[in-house]
């Protein structure tokens, strides 16, 4: 029944409200080089557990929970994002989500962990393209050099006045994960500080 | 018109300017054309342009002083379409097409100037004269405020001000920051260029290379030093880790290498690129620093030295190698040391004519003074130039035998006449960036210069700016001291190797000697008329008489000087007039330099601009402004907004011709006699989960959450450690070890922040995981006689949950297949249900609800209409009703302080004697006489309107409406002892002459005190 | 701006952090009856020192975790950094937290003890 029910996809529907796809460029420069969407409905698990469990945790959801902080692991399109150092978030498939909190709330561990939907508390960006890292520096104080933020790296920052997860999927790709009130506050900002570059916004998939 | 390049040279020598672009620009509305490279002041002075501006205190005449961000004299404004910025250097401005630049502190213009008639009266106008005149009666202050305020104040920004421009911010991490372009920081940065390592090398001018594109008529590396700037530029710019900065100024040096520098992007083109910023600041951290800033030459003190056609030597021998300009004809060289005659040579070479070089040494001997003088040039040792004399530009020199130690004149004056006078009193080291941080300065009695102390190794300087002037020991010590940096550098890092024998470039360039003789103050013998005329500081119009008055007057410390004479304050951060002010007060005080000390420099090191600082911070991105999934429908039904913490909040919905007040009646009248429905997303949410769920709470909240049933909600109270309210909400309890809370919508991050705090460091034992879901949920908050009908109709086959849904409690359901959390909970009065779903179906269930609550006569209302709702209930807003001095207690809440738990956090702090004192402010009710008139949020009450002031005030009024259901203007307020009042009469006292309002002190509930409607 | 070492996340920005102020407040338990000047030591009094100053950090715009540091109020030089519940182990911050009144102080002493709130 839900899934008739058109989902509002951005948050606070900050994409639906304008009309996509969105380009600022400069007259000289040909094609965007800072190319944004939102990945769609994508489910999000915020899990708190100590270490003891984090063994258990991640035999149950398929996917390691990262050791370190900083970084995050990815196994069978699932990603498992360390937070700090009892919390770590997971991305899954739309709808992913709700099997994993059935699997983790019915396990032996249950009493000792925290499992919490958040799937529609936050929303992920794809920002990709070969000036992308220029473009984050305009807002994000981590040091953004390939050489220091690299694949499956994350980190938890802030873009301008938005406080936000990065994670590093590729060298000229990531993903922006926003609380969703944010989202048209970081959106206008991407605009702004994408002009420079060229930046496309579109529909999400 | 356009005016001709008198004073441009035709040798076409100039190294900075492109002769084949010429650009047309305009100063003071008079059109003048110059070449592409350079700046104003050299364009100026290519047309015999000296005079630029009067000064700050005395109105005087000044002219083109230096070359770069040292220029204290020549701080014009620049006007871009309807945006003008005052106070830039001429020195720094470079000229683009259609340039428009203005004089500024001149009325009504820049040759006649009305207040220049402070010079006239200048002994009226002596250190501390502000602090003097205008200490007494205080209350002539106002009076002279205005006078002061037109008088003095640097620059004025267009009145139709509009800033246009963009300005952006960039962060940047590095390991090796190079802050300086010159001969020293060039090669810093060739060998860290070759390491791998990420540097930036940052020049303030719009080219690199620093003094070397003036002086470089010798070898470095074999081969002409330009060449050897321009390889070593080229070699930098295609290295991919180095970033190589031009007109790019680090302003400041803070904690851990974190500096900030300005980057003029487009500022110098006539035809911006749109997409690029005016200006970018650059945030930087990097781990180590290296600070090439160079030197800047020394002003010498006397009387006149201030007038236009006065300049520093080495800027003169820049404007002749560099731009091709002459700034005068008839030139006469003051100096102290040996650099001076370079700049003899360099006008002798261009065509002018070195009437005189006045050496205040006794017996110099280098190798270019005899060079000088085989060209015949007169030398005249041991003499001094005592005074300058010309109206608005120096046309004579008064020049005397010299005792230097006794400061006075040894013989009668002679005079001879000029049109430019170079001076150089020796060279200080742009030791600012380094002072910024603390670093210490230390005193040379050989080159006669602070310079820095080296102590950290997290930044360095090398090379002019560490007192080394000479270029061969120059290059060598920044060959030597990036070596090592880098060395530790990668130690620390493990990265690549550095080549530990760098070579140092065999420089070429001439020897002088730098030895100057010590000369802070040169007096006629009359030094009382001397000294007044005799500038230390330009840009604050400070002389050395109000130095020596300063010490007369008991100041005798640097810092007191300085803040007393102003020297050495203000925008030009005393680059040319430091170490003069402190060689005089050390005179007058009979001290050493050493002993005397010097003040600490501090951010900017040059003047920047407020929009660059504010970045793209402006507009709708100076704040975020949070919306929920609802906004979009608030929206398209005319809703206004008001922003609760970020949040924009629906406030109210007019209809067409509906007043504010109209609207909030209609919207109040609907939900107490039909139904409403308000957009609650924005309260704050939190899971809360584990074992030791409900005795944390029972610690947090002032009553007892661990006997709440399963399926419960409970409204709950939170104070902080001193006893007063912080934040209320529901709290439910889903499971055992399972909570949900709710907070206020302002207070959701700092009631998460706190619960974590205590979490974390207080009670670490406990086992309890918060998780913040405010966005994850939409909540329709629905409210009235008709909203379990409505409920009802929603729920359509899953309404059986409404036949055993009491008050208080929480039951999972579908409507219209949407999953949801439906709490029977009331902040109306009214029979009401939050309906939480999850965030992505918020819209859907408020069109939905609005669908079906058509023919149930469902409104939406708004925050406003919240606020009256809950009013005539008298239930509290923390924020508002509380303002971090309110107890439970005061708010008549007694009832929800726990006295069975042991501990709670503020039980401690309620129990202290002076909780229960009768006179604290409490929360009553008022009623006004009239029932029409509405009570100002914020009044005071009293008990006698009569009274004289300062009355004795009772206590303020903290909400204030009309209420529509009761027909009566209701108020809350917190009057002292206000809980023994009820039925006494009090006074609102109004501005403006309004009678007072009276009204009657009454239980702090207006609406179905029973609660009947509530429980239903 | 001073650059953080946060125990979980490294060096990061000062910005990023809030200072919760003076560390090692010991919050005394409510049955362990104490005078009230005793309890307004605990809740009002701060130390200000012109030197190493213990104090509490929160990385509020990264993993939102509260540690310890050891900071010297002067340079800004941070000595130690150190988790929540510790005490600190440079010589300079055993020092700070050994030399510090609230050692002997009621306030500390009747923290000891903690109770359930309901038994």
């Amino acid at each position: 029944m839900a899934e008739n029910i058109s989902r509002a996809a951005f948050g606070s529907a900050a994409f639906e409200k304008r009309r996509l796809p969105i380009i600022k460029k400069p007259e000289n420069i040909e094609v965007a080089q800072i190319e944004l969407s939102e990945i769609l409905h994508l489910g999000k698990l915020n899990i708190r557990c100590n270490s003891i469990y984090r063994d258990k945790v991640s035999k149950l959801i398929q996917c390691d929970l990262p050791l370190e902080p900083n970084y995050m692991s990815n196994k069978a399109g699932r990603f498992a994002i360390s937070l700090g150092p009892d919390e770590y978030l997971i991305l899954a498939e739309p709808g992913g989500e709700n099997q994993l909190e059935k699997i983790l709330n019915s396990s032996n561990i249950a009493k000792h962990i925290s499992v919490v939907n958040v799937s529609d508390a936050f929303c992920a960006i794809l920002l990709s393209g070969k000036k992308v890292r220029e473009f984050l520096s305009k807002g994000c104080p981590i040091d953004l050099d390939p050489n220091s933020f690299q694949e499956n790296q994350s980190v938890q920052c802030d873009i301008a006045l938005a406080n936000v997860i990065l994670l590093c999927l590729e060298e000229n790709e990531f993903i922006c994960i926003c609380r969703t009130s944010f989202a048209n506050y970081l959106l206008d900002w991407c605009c702004d500080a994408g002009q420079e570059f060229g930046i496309l916004v579109t529909k999400g998939i | 018109m356009r005016h001709m390049q008198s004073h441009r040279l035709e040798t076409n020598n100039g190294t900075s300017i492109n002769r084949k672009k010429p650009v047309h620009f305009k100063f003071d509305r008079k059109e003048f054309t110059g070449f592409e490279g350079e700046t104003l002041a050299s364009a100026l002075l290519a047309h015999g342009v000296h005079l630029v501006g009067r000064s700050f205190k005395y109105h005087r005449p000044r002219g083109i002083f230096g070359i770069g961000s040292e220029e204290p004299n020549a701080l014009v404004r620049v006007i871009k379409g309807a945006s003008a910025e005052p106070n830039l250097k001429a020195t720094q401005i470079e000229i683009y097409d259609g340039l428009i630049a203005e004089s500024q502190n001149r009325f009504p213009n820049l040759k006649f100037d009305i207040l220049s008639i402070n010079n006239l009266f200048s002994h009226f106008f002596p250190a501390g004269f502000y602090y003097k005149t205008f200490m007494w009666p205080s209350s002539f202050w106002m009076l002279y405020e205005k006078f002061i305020r037109r008088a003095a104040g640097l620059g004025k920004i267009s009145k139709k001000h509009l800033e246009q421009n963009r300005y952006e911010h960039k962060y940047f991490h590095c390991e090796l920051l190079i802050i300086g372009g010159g001969a020293a920081g060039l090669q810093a940065a060739s060998i860290a260029a070759q390491t791998g390592v990420r540097v930036i090398i940052a020049d303030e001018q719009h080219e690199l290379g620093g003094w070397l594109l003036t002086d470089n008529n010798f070898n470095i590396d074999e081969k002409p030093a330009l060449n050897w700037v321009r390889d070593t530029v080229e070699k930098l710019k295609s290295a991919p880790n180095v970033t190589c900065l031009n007109r790019t100024t680090v302003f400041a040096n803070m904690d851990d290498n974190f500096t900030i520098m300005a980057e003029r992007v487009t500022e110098h083109l006539s035809r911006p690129f749109a997409h690029l910023p005016k200006q970018r600041l650059w945030k930087i951290r990097a781990t180590k620093i290296i600070l090439a800033t160079g030197a800047i030459e020394r002003p010498l003190v006397f009387s006149g030295n201030d007038l236009p056609g006065i300049m520093l030597s080495s800027a003169i021998r820049s404007y002749i190698k560099r731009y091709d300009v002459l700034p005068g004809t008839r030139a006469i060289i003051f100096t102290n040391n040996d650099d001076a005659y370079f700049t003899a040579l360099a006008i002798y070479e261009a065509g002018g004519f070195v009437r005189c070089i006045v050496d205040l040494r006794e017996n110099p001997k280098s190798q270019i003074i005899t060079t000088i003088r085989k060209l015949g040039i007169n030398v005249k040792t041991g003499h001094a130039v005592i005074a300058a004399h010309g109206s608005r530009h120096i046309s004579s020199v008064d020049i005397a035998a010299y005792d230097s130690e006794a400061q006075a004149p040894l013989s009668s004056i002679s005079h001879m006449d000029c049109n430019l006078l170079a001076m150089s009193g020796g060279l200080n080291p742009v030791v600012h960036l380094h002072s910024q941080r603390k670093g210490k300065l230390i005193w040379d009695e050989r080159t006669l210069c602070y310079r820095p102390d080296n102590r950290s190794d997290e930044w360095i300087s090398v090379g002019s700016a560490n007192g080394t002037f000479q270029l061969k020991k120059a290059l060598n010590e920044a060959t030597k001291k990036t070596t090592i940096t880098i060395s530790k550098l990668l130690k620390e890092n493990k990265k690549s190797k550095i080549q530990k024998n760098n070579s140092v470039p065999n420089s070429e360039e001439k020897q002088q000697n730098w030895a100057p003789t010590p000369a802070w103050l040169i007096q006629s013998a009359q030094p009382h008329i001397s000294n007044k005329t005799a500038f230390v500081d330009f840009q604050n119009d400070s002389t050395a008489l109000d130095i020596k008055l300063a010490v007369r007057e008991g100041f005798h410390s640097i810092e007191h000087v300085k803040r007393y004479t102003t020297t050495g304050m203000a925008t030009d951060q005393g680059k040319t007039s430091n170490v003069n002010a402190i060689g005089i007060l050390a005179g007058s005080l009979k001290k050493s330099i050493a002993q005397t000390g010097i003040t600490t420099f501090r951010p900017p090191y040059t003047p920047t601009s407020l929009g660059v600082i504010a970045g793209r911070n402006i507009g709708n991105l100076f704040d975020p402004l949070r919306k929920t999934r609802i906004h979009s429908w608030h929206q398209s039904n005319g809703a206004k907004f008001e922003h609760v913490g970020q949040w924009a909040r629906a406030w109210y919905y007019p209809q067409e011709g509906e007043s504010f007040h109209q609207a909030v009646t209609r919207e109040v009248y609907a939900t107490r006699n039909y139904a409403g429905v308000l957009d609650a997303s924005t309260l704050g949410k939190i899971e809360v989960k584990g074992p030791d769920s409900a005795e944390f709470l029972d610690r947090v909240y002032t009553n007892e959450f661990s006997n709440l049933a399963i399926g419960k909600a409970k409204y709950g109270l939170m104070l902080k450690e001193d006893g007063m309210v912080f934040d209320d909400g529901v709290t439910t309890r889903l499971a055992e070890d399972h909570f949900f809370m709710t907070t206020t919508t302002g207070g959701a991050a700092g009631v998460l922040g706190w619960l974590e705090e205590l979490l974390q460091t207080e009670w670490r034992d406990l086992k309890v995981y918060l998780t913040s879901v405010t966005e994850q949920w939409s909540v329709a908050s629905l409210s009235g006689p008709n909203s379990r009908a409505i409920l009802e109709a929603c729920l359509g086959k899953d309404n059986n949950i409404m036949h055993d849904f009491p008050f208080m409690t929480m039951k999972n359901s579908f409507i219209n297949g949407i999953p949801a959390r439906i709490f029977r909970i009331s902040f109306t009065g009214e029979m009401a249900f939050e309906i939480n779903v999850p965030a992505r179906y918020g819209l859907a269930l408020w069109s939905h609800l609005m669908q079906i609550g058509e023919e149930f006569k469902l409104t939406a209302y708004g925050t406003e209409a919240m606020h009256v709702l809950r009013a005539e209930k008298g239930f509290i807003i923390v924020g508002q009703e509380t303002d971090g001095s309110v107890t439970p207690y005061d708010l008549g809440m007694n009832w929800i302080v726990s006295k069975k738990k042991s501990d709670f956090i503020g039980k401690r702090a309620l129990e202290r004697g002076s909780m229960d004192e009768p006179q604290r402010k409490q929360l009553v009710g008022l009623l006004t006489t009239d029932p029409q008139k509405v009570i100002p949020e914020g009044a005071h009450a009293v008990l006698n309107p009569n009274q004289e002031a300062p009355m004795e005030m009772l206590g303020h009024v903290s909400s204030s409406y009309y209420s529509p259901n009761l027909k009566h203007s209701i108020a809350l307020a917190l009057l002292k002892g206000g809980s023994n009042r009820k039925g006494q009469t009090v006074y609102i006292p109004m501005l403006d002459g309004q009678e007072p309002i009276e009204a009657k002190i009454v239980e702090p509930i207006f609406f179905d005190k029973k609660g009947d409607r509530l429980r239903g | 701006m001073l650059k953080i070492k946060c125990p979980y996340c490294g060096y990061r920005n000062e910005s990023e952090f809030s200072c919760g102020g003076e560390a090692h407040i010991a919050r005394p338990a409510v049955s362990n009856k104490i005078t009230d000047s005793a309890f307004c030591e605990y809740l009002f009094m701060r130390e200000n020192p012109k030197g190493v100053f213990l104090e509490r950090w929160c990385h509020t715009s990264g993993c939102r975790r509260w540690f310890n540091i050891a900071r010297d109020t002067v340079s800004h030089e941070i000595y130690e950094i150190y988790l929540m519940g510790n005490t600190p182990k440079t010589v300079k911050g055993k020092k700070a937290y050994q030399a510090n009144w609230r050692r002997t102080s009621k306030a500390e002493a009747a923290s000891k003890t903690p109770k359930r709130t309901k038994k």
